[in-house]
């Protein structure tokens, strides 16, 4: 992979990116320290990659860890109402309120499919989880959603 | 308003990406350096083209018959059953039972300590006409990959339809199953896992395996066999009127441990510096070898850090990983004996190495690889 492709494949996945490292800190500065901070990452393990038409699930995947590690450096105790809510600026403020009310292992699963267009097989991939698994959490992750969505 | 949970758009939970974070974003992208030449093809990645056109052919020409387990790890998973095994499961007679308007039979099974599975093959009763569905019929059709893409292809609808869809713009019956293993719950190891795969002349395979916990003592496990049968009712999905369903036995030969074996540890070996390796065994059943490590936590060790960074896995000389076994699993379970933990790693081989090379992070957190010989 050269570098003008890995920069170029970058800037197509910048959106996705950000979605997908929000969905999981939900705080501005930490998502923007782990988009660059996978960016590296990715540079250092390219020869990892073996096709580049799996450049966006392999990059997916890498940000995943890197916004986990993120997350367990910063862990730390915080109320629920403190936690910053993107919601009230989005275009559809309560589908992200309801979002947000999920549990990470639901919601990340829902974001993949039905805000990436990735497919159940290439979301499983990515989650490095049995296609099974993934299907019970989207299935979950929707009725939860459902419910909160109903209660506003 | 109800939302339409089938054409769900999350796109819109999101605020847009600030331009401050693109920019520090792109700024990093373009901050990387070329250096040395990346390694881009070698004889290795050559062969490893290779082999993966002769796996893809394989498949395709299985795509005539019926799938059955190889084809469902070969597919989804890129591994394989061992030899052993796959004799042994399709080594007793077929067992058939019909509910409603679908035939089902079980085609293959196979018991150890270790795990349980099984693959049936349901189809339309002679004379009925209709589609066969898992039980994720609302969803899109294409959304399991190549093999339900297929189908569409098949039905000649887009494969981003959902098979409520496909079934009231073809104006066909559609039918959803389900055939799950059953087993007494104190044999229980992890989470069991199922999944259909859809055969090319209209039927499918679904699929069921149970991890056992290897306290199994008898020579055979009385199962059960969950059949569902669900005619959809297309305006109404939710309406389950026209189910029939039923447990029926299925007794299944529990296969032997062909060898046991334990690795030599050298002395003071830890993990991260907090977690003794105390023993490394390795059990080889037909189905595949199971590694057994067992570590103590020192003082020092956390419980969060065993959660978060505990991590071992037995690779190949060369450093590439195993094929994965068929439990697709491994790790720890839980945390309940503290101080001692159990790790477990499956690979889908068919003879106990000599040698093994564990790979593990050390006391600074990064990998380490420790060659370890067999006792003799």
């Amino acid at each position: 992979m050269d570098r003008g492709f890995f920069i170029a494949e970058i800037e197509t996945c910048s959106d996705m990116m950000y979605r997908v490292a929000w969905s999981i800190l939900r705080n501005e500065a930490d998502v923007q320290d782990a988009l660059q901070d996978a960016v590296l990452k990715a540079w250092e393990k390219r020869d990892k990659l073996r096709e580049e038409k799996y450049f966006r699930t392999w990059m997916t995947r890498i940000l995943i860890n890197v916004c986990y590690d993120t997350q367990r450096m910063h862990r730390k105790i915080v109320p629920l109402d403190k936690i910053p809510v993107q919601g009230s600026s989005a275009p559809d403020p309560d589908l992200a309120i309801a979002l947000e009310a999920l549990p990470e292992k639901l919601r990340l699963p829902l974001v993949l499919c039905y805000s990436e267009g990735m497919t159940y097989e290439e979301a499983a991939d990515v989650l490095r989880i049995p296609m099974t698994t993934l299907r019970g959490r989207i299935r979950r992750g929707k009725k939860e959603l459902r419910k909160e969505l109903d209660a506003e | 308003m109800k939302r339409d949970m089938d054409n769900l758009n999350l796109r819109d939970a999101f605020v847009p990406m600030p331009e401050e974070t693109r920019d520090a974003l792109m700024s990093a992208a373009r901050s990387v350096k070329e250096e040395e030449p990346v390694k881009k093809f070698t004889f290795r990645t050559a062969l490893i083209a290779a082999c993966i056109i002769v796996a893809t052919m394989a498949v395709a020409m299985a795509a005539g018959s019926i799938f059955g387990w190889n084809d469902f790890f070969s597919k989804d998973y890129g591994t394989t059953i061992p030899k052993t095994a796959q004799e042994i499961m399709t080594a007793t007679e077929p067992v058939t039972w019909q509910e409603g308007d679908v035939i089902f039979t079980v085609r293959e099974r196979y018991s150890d300590s270790r795990l349980a599975l099984i693959s049936v093959e349901a189809r339309l009763a002679e004379g009925v006409e209709g589609i066969l569905a898992g039980d994720d019929f609302t969803e899109a059709i294409g959304a399991y990959g190549e093999n339900s893409a297929a189908v569409a292809k098949r039905l000649g609808v887009e494969p981003e339809m959902t098979w409520v869809e496909a079934a009231k713009k073809l104006n066909l019956p559609l039918y959803s199953v389900r055939a799950t293993l059953e087993i007494p719950s104190e044999l229980w190891g992890s989470e069991q896992y199922e999944d259909p795969m859809f055969n090319e002349d209209g039927s499918l395979t679904y699929f069921s395996l149970q991890p056992l916990n290897g306290q199994i003592t008898s020579d055979q496990i009385n199962a059960k066999v969950y059949l569902r049968t669900k005619k959809v009712n297309l305006d109404d999905p939710d309406d389950d009127t026209n189910v029939t369903k039923e447990y029926v036995d299925l007794a299944i030969h529990t296969e032997k441990t062909i060898a046991l074996a334990e690795y030599i540890i050298p002395e003071d070996t830890k993990v991260l510096d907090a977690f003794q390796i105390d023993s490394i065994q390795a059990e080889l059943l037909p189905s595949g070898l199971h590694f057994t490590t067992n570590l103590t936590a020192l003082e020092s060790a956390t419980q969060e850090q065993a959660l978060d960074k505990l991590r071992l896995n037995i690779v190949k000389e060369n450093g590439e990983d195993y094929p994965t076994g068929i439990t697709l699993s491994s790790g720890f379970s839980n945390l309940d004996t503290w101080p001692q933990i159990v790790y477990t790693q499956m690979i889908s081989v068919d003879q106990i190495p000599e040698t093994i090379h564990l790979v593990f992070p050390d006391a600074n957190g990064n990998d380490t690889m420790l060659v370890l010989q067999l006792k003799k």
